[in-house]
C-alpha cells in the first residue's frame, strides 16, 4: 500500500481554526478598520462615506486629554508594577524550590480571577465608610474619613494591583533562568553585592523586564472598568472613551478610530516584545 | 552586627509575605463581608450566613449566573475542540502560512478587550445578529480559543515524538496511534486549557457588557451594573461564590499543567 | 546462506537540509542473523534504521522485505519492529498494556494476549512486573519491556537502536549476553546499532562498519578484526597502528613494504599487489613484538620510550627511526622487558599485518 502524504489530514484539522479565525477575528477587526473611516449618521448607524474626520477629531482637546491621561496612567502603572514587582520576583527566586512553586500558585490564581471582583474588594476597603477609614478613625489617627477613592491615585492603585502579576511572572521567569554561577564568579572576582546585581543580574533579566512592561502597558489603557469603579469620573482612560462612543456618545466610527489607535499600540508593543523576548519568557504559560 | 544581618536577611521574605497579603486582601474582605450581618456599613455587626440563601432566592442573580454558566460551558467546549484540533494541526503542519495563522488566532488575547468588544459589536450588527446568548457564546469562544491553543501547543512540543513512532512501529495506523497514545498524553493539557477558558469566560466583563441582551445578562455584567448604582446586601455573597468557582477552576488548571508536563 | 536474503537494501540515499546523510548503501540481511551497523555518531546508522522501519523515506533506492518492495510502505504495515533508544514506553500504560499494544492493534483476543504477554514477561525475566508503570522501573527493566513489546508481535526483523547506551558498564555487559541469548532462542533477525566496537564484536554474526553515510566493510567480527579493508575500518576496530609505505617486493603471499623508518612484512592484499604500489599496513597493538636481538624475518629498529601497566595489559611506547611512536600491548611482567631507553627490534608475523590499498 502506498504511503499517503499526510498533508491532507493536516489541512483538514486546521480548517476549523482557520475558518473561525477568519470569520470571527480577521473580518471583525478589518471591519473596524474600515469603519474608522466612515461617518456616523443620525440614527445610531453609519454612512458609507469615507473620511479621515474621525482621526482628525482625535486631536480635539477633550479626546487628547483622555489620550494623554491614558498614556500617563499606563506609564505610571508600568513603573509602579516594575518597582514593586522586581523585588518580589527577586525575593521569590531566592526561595527553596517547594516554596517557589507554592508562591507561584498563589500569584497565578488571583491573576486569572476576576479583576472586577478584586477591585470591588478594594472599594469596600477604601470607601468613605470603608474598613480602612473605620480602622483609622477607631485608632484616632484621623478625624474625618479620608477620600481614598475617586481620584487619579485610586485608579493608579487599582491598575497597579490588578496588573502586578503580569509583571511578576515574566520577571520571575527571567530571574529563575539566571545562572547562579555567574553571580558567584562576579563575587569571586571582587564585586560587591550591589555591583554584581547592577552589572550582571539586571542586564541579564532585561528581557523579563521588557516582557513585563509590555504586558502591563497595553492592558492599562484598556481596563477601563477599574478607572470607572476606583476613579468615579476622574482618571478616564482610552477604554472609557471608546465605551462612551459606543454607548451614550453614539458615534461608532469615532469609537472605531480610537479602537484602531489601541490596536496599533498593541501591535507596536507586540513588535517590541518579539524583538526583545524569546518565545517563552512570558512565564505566563 | 549579627542581629542586624539576621534582620536584613528576613526582609525579602517579609516583603513577599506583605505583597501576597495585599494581593489577597480584597478577596478576603469580600468573603468576610459576605458573612457580615450589616454588609453595607463597615461595622462588623455579627456573623450570619443569611445572605447565601437570599442569594439563591434572588431571581435576577440566579438567572444571570445561569447565563454565565451556559455561555462559559458552550464557549470552552467549542474552544476546546477547535483549539485542540488547531494545536495538533499547527504542530505538525509544513505549510508555511501556518505561523501567520497562529499569530492571528492569538490576537483576541493580545488586543485590549474593548477593541475586541467593538469589533464584535459592529460585525454582529452588520450581519443582523442580535445581542444575546448566541453573540455571547461566539465572542467568548473566540477569546477562549487562544488559551487552549497555547497550552496544548506547548504540551505537544514537549511531547517526545518517539511515542507516536513506537505506536506506528507496532502496527497502529495514524488515527489509532493518535487516539491511543497522543490524546491520553495531552488530555491533562486540554482539560487545563478548558478550565482556564471557563474561568476567563465566567469573569469577562467588557465583552459581555456589549454582547449581552436584555434577557441574557451575565453575572459579571450584572455585578458591574449594580456596583455603580445600588448595592444589594447579597452582593458580597454573590462575589464570594463567583470567586470560589473560578478559583477552583484556575487552581485545578494549574495543577493539571504541572502534573502532566514531564514526558 | 543459500536462500534469498530476508531484507535487502538497494542503493539507498538520503539527504537532510542539503547534507548527504546516506550515500548509496546496499546490504543483504539473512534470516536469523544478528547483524550490527557499527560506526561513530553522525555516520548515518540511525537514519538507515529508520528507513528500514518506515519512519523515514529514502531519497532513492529500495528496501525489500522477503522479496517485496516495501520502500513506500507505512511503518505499521511492515513486519519490522523497533526498540527505540529511549525505549519510548507509553507512560500512561502499565507494563502489561505496553507489551500488549501491538497485539491489541492486531485484534487478538484478550486471553491470547494475556498468555503471550505473560510468556514475554517470563522471557525477559520480569514476571510479576506487569502492573507497574514505566516510571516505576529502572533503566534496565524499561529496556527489557521495550524489547518484549517489540518481540511479542513476532516481527520478521527486529531493529535495535543503541539499546544499551543508557546503562552502566556492568549492566550493559550482562544485557549483551541476554540479548544474544534471546535472539538465538527466538530466531528473529536482529539489526543492531551501536558505536561501541566491543559490543559489536561480542554479539554479532556480521558487522557493517559505517562511516559518513557509506559502508566501509561488511564481514564477520573475525574478518573485520583481522582483515580490515579500509583505513577507517583499521583505525576504528581494536587498537593498532597504521603505517604508510610502498610495496618493495613480493614473495608468494608475503609482501615486503618499505616505510620511512624501515622495512616490514605483511600479507599481500587479496586482490593482488604490484611493486611500487602505495599501501597502508595495519597491525593490532597486541601483535607487535620487540626484542633486543634481531630476529628472523624483518626487523624494524626502535627505542623503548615507556612502559605503562594498566591492570591486565602492559603498554609499551616505542619510537621509530623517523620519529613516529607506536604502542605495543603485552602481558609479560615489566621485569622481563627491555628497560626504557634500550634499542630494540620490532617484528611480527606477516599474517598479522594487513595491507590496505588506496582506492
Amino acid at each position: 500500500m502506498r504511503r499517503k502524504p499526510n498533508k491532507k489530514g493536516g489541512l483538514l484539522a486546521l480548517m476549523p481554526l482557520y475558518l473561525w479565525t477568519l470569520l470571527l477575528v480577521v473580518f471583525p477587526m478589518g471591519y473596524v478598520l474600515v469603519m474608522s473611516f466612515m461617518t456616523k449618521n443620525d440614527q445610531f448607524g453609519v454612512d458609507f462615506i469615507l473620511t479621515l474626520g474621525n482621526y482628525i477629531r482625535l486631536s480635539d482637546p477633550s479626546n487628547m486629554n483622555i489620550l494623554l491621561n491614558s498614556l500617563k496612567t499606563a506609564v505610571f502603572t508600568t513603573l509602579l508594577t516594575l518597582l514593586l514587582g522586581y523585588p518580589f520576583a527577586f525575593a521569590m527566586s531566592k526561595r527553596k524550590k517547594s516554596q517557589r512553586n507554592l508562591i507561584m500558585l498563589l500569584v497565578i490564581v488571583p491573576f486569572w480571577t476576576s479583576a472586577l471582583l478584586r477591585t470591588y474588594g478594594w472599594m469596600l476597603l477604601m470607601r468613605s465608610n470603608g474598613l480602612l477609614n473605620n480602622v483609622l478613625m477607631g485608632l484616632h489617627l484621623t478625624e474625618k474619613p479620608i477620600q481614598f477613592l475617586y481620584n487619579n491615585g485610586a485608579v493608579l492603585f487599582g491598575m497597579t494591583y490588578s496588573l502586578l502579576p503580569f509583571m511578576i511572572l515574566p520577571l520571575y521567569s527571567s530571574l529563575e533562568k539566571l545562572d547562579n554561577s555567574l553571580l558567584e564568579a562576579s563575587r569571586d572576582l571582587g564585586a560587591g553585592r550591589l555591583r554584581s546585581f547592577l552589572t550582571i543580574t539586571l542586564p541579564m533579566t532585561l528581557p523579563g523586564v521588557v516582557s513585563g512592561c509590555m504586558l502591563v502597558f497595553v492592558p492599562s489603557v484598556g481596563l477601563y472598568f477599574i478607572s470607572d469603579l476606583m476613579g468615579g469620573g476622574s482618571g478616564m482612560v482610552l477604554g472609557n472613551l471608546i465605551s462612551y462612543y459606543l454607548t451614550t456618545g453614539r458615534d461608532w466610527p469615532m469609537g472605531a478610530a480610537l479602537s484602531m489607535v489601541m490596536v496599533v499600540l498593541t501591535f507596536l508593543t507586540m513588535g517590541v516584545y518579539r524583538r526583545f523576548a524569546s518565545n517563552d519568557s512570558l512565564g505566563v504559560f | 552586627m549579627r542581629t542586624l544581618k539576621r534582620i536584613t536577611r528576613g526582609i525579602p521574605g517579609l516583603y513577599l509575605l506583605l505583597i501576597l497579603l495585599l494581593m489577597y486582601l480584597p478577596i478576603v474582605v469580600v468573603v468576610a463581608y459576605s458573612f457580615n450581618a450589616q454588609p453595607k456599613g463597615l461595622m462588623w455587626t455579627g456573623f450570619t450566613t443569611e445572605w447565601y440563601p437570599a442569594l439563591f432566592q434572588n431571581r435576577q442573580i440566579m438567572a444571570s449566573f445561569k447565563n454565565s454558566l451556559i455561555v462559559a460551558g458552550w464557549s470552552c467546549l467549542i474552544a476546546g475542540v477547535i483549539g485542540t484540533l488547531g494545536a495538533v494541526a499547527l504542530s505538525r503542519t509544513k505549510i508555511r502560512s501556518a505561523a501567520a495563522l497562529e499569530t492571528v488566532a492569538m490576537l483576541p488575547i493580545m488586543t485590549p478587550e474593548i477593541a475586541l468588544a467593538m469589533a464584535f459589536l459592529v460585525t454582529f450588527s452588520l450581519v443582523g445578529l442580535p445581542s444575546g446568548m448566541l453573540a455571547l457564546v461566539l465572542s467568548h469562544a473566540t477569546f477562549c480559543i487562544p488559551y487552549i491553543l497555547i497550552i496544548v501547543r506547548t504540551r505537544l512540543t514537549g511531547l517526545n515524538p518517539s511515542y507516536e513512532e513506537a505506536a506506528r512501529d507496532l502496527g497502529a495506523g495514524p488515527v489509532r496511534a493518535f487516539i491511543t497514545v497522543i490524546v491520553p498524553l495531552i488530555a491533562p493539557a486540554i482539560l487545563s486549557g478548558v478550565l482556564l477558558a471557563f474561568a476567563m469566560s465566567m469573569d469577562d466583563v467588557i465583552i459581555s457588557f456589549f454582547m449581552a441582551g436584555p434577557t441574557s445578562t451575565t453575572f459579571p455584567v450584572y455585578v458591574f451594573g449594580k456596583l455603580k448604582t445600588d448595592v444589594p446586601p447579597t452582593i458580597n455573597a454573590m462575589c464570594t461564590v463567583t470567586l470560589g468557582v473560578t478559583f477552583i477552576a484556575v487552581a485545578a488548571s494549574q495543577l493539571l499543567r504541572s502534573k502532566g508536563s514531564n514526558t | 546462506m543459500n536462500e534469498a536474503p530476508l531484507l535487502s537494501l538497494e542503493h539507498l540515499t538520503k539527504s537532510f537540509d542539503g547534507n548527504e546523510v546516506i550515500r548509496d548503501i546496499s546490504l543483504d540481511v539473512h534470516r536469523g542473523e544478528f547483524i550490527t551497523l557499527l560506526g561513530p555518531s553522525g555516520c548515518g546508522k540511525t537514519t538507515t534504521l529508520r528507513i528500514i522501519a518506515g519512519l523515514t523515506a529514502p531519497d532513492s533506492g529500495r528496501v525489500l522485505l522477503s522479496g517485496r518492495d516495501v520502500t513506500d510502505l507505512v511503518p505499521n504495515k511492515r513486519n519490522v519492529n523497533t526498540v527505540f533508544q529511549n525505549y519510548a514506553l507509553f507512560p500512561h500504560m502499565n507494563v502489561e498494556r505496553n507489551i500488549g499494544y501491538g497485539l491489541r492493534v492486531r485484534g487478538e483476543n484478550r486471553s491470547e494476549i494475556q498468555k503471550k504477554v505473560n510468556h514475554m514477561l517470563e522471557l525477559v525475566q520480569l514476571s510479576g512486573y506487569g502492573q507497574r508503570m514505566p516510571s516505576q522501573l529502572s533503566g534496565g527493566q524499561r529496556q527489557r519491556v521495550a524489547i518484549a513489546r517489540a518481540v511479542v508481535v513476532e516481527p520478521d526483523v527486529l531493529l535495535l537502536d543503541e539499546p544499551l547506551g543508557a546503562l552502566d558498564l556492568q549492566l550493559r555487559q550482562q544485557m549483551q549476553l541476554e540479548l544474544k541469548h534471546l535472539q538465538q532462542q527466538l530466531g528473529i533477525t536482529f539489526i543492531y546499532i551501536t558505536h561501541d566496537q566491543e559490543e559489536a564484536l561480542n554479539m554479532s554474526d556480521r558487522i557493517a562498519i559505517m562511516y559518513e553515510g557509506q559502508f566501509e566493510q561488511i564481514g564477520t567480527p573475525a574478518e573485520i578484526y583481522e582483515y580490515p579493508r579500509t583505513r577507517f575500518a583499521a583505525q576504528f576496530i581494536g587498537q593498532g597502528s597504521l603505517f604508510e609505505g610502498e610495496i618493495q617486493s613480493i614473495q608468494g603471499d608475503t609482501c615486503q613494504v618499505k616505510l620511512p623508518s624501515g622495512t616490514i612484512q605483511a600479507t599481500c592484499p587479496p586482490m593482488g599487489a604490484t611493486i611500487g604500489e602505495r599501501v597502508a599496513a595495519s597491525i593490532h597493538s597486541e601483535r607487535i613484538r620487540y626484542d633486543i636481538a634481531p630476529q628472523q624475518g624483518f626487523n624494524l629498529p626502535a627505542k623503548v620510550l615507556s612502559h605503562r601497566f594498566s591492570g591486565s595489559m602492559l603498554r609499551t611506547e616505542l619510537q621509530l627511526n623517523a620519529g613516529e611512536t607506536i604502542t605495543a600491548l603485552g602481558m609479560e611482567a615489566v621485569s622481563e622487558l627491555p628497560p626504557v631507553g634500550s634499542d630494540v627490534y620490532i617484528h611480527w608475523l606477516p599474517r598479522h599485518c594487513t595491507l590496505i590499498k588506496d582506492s
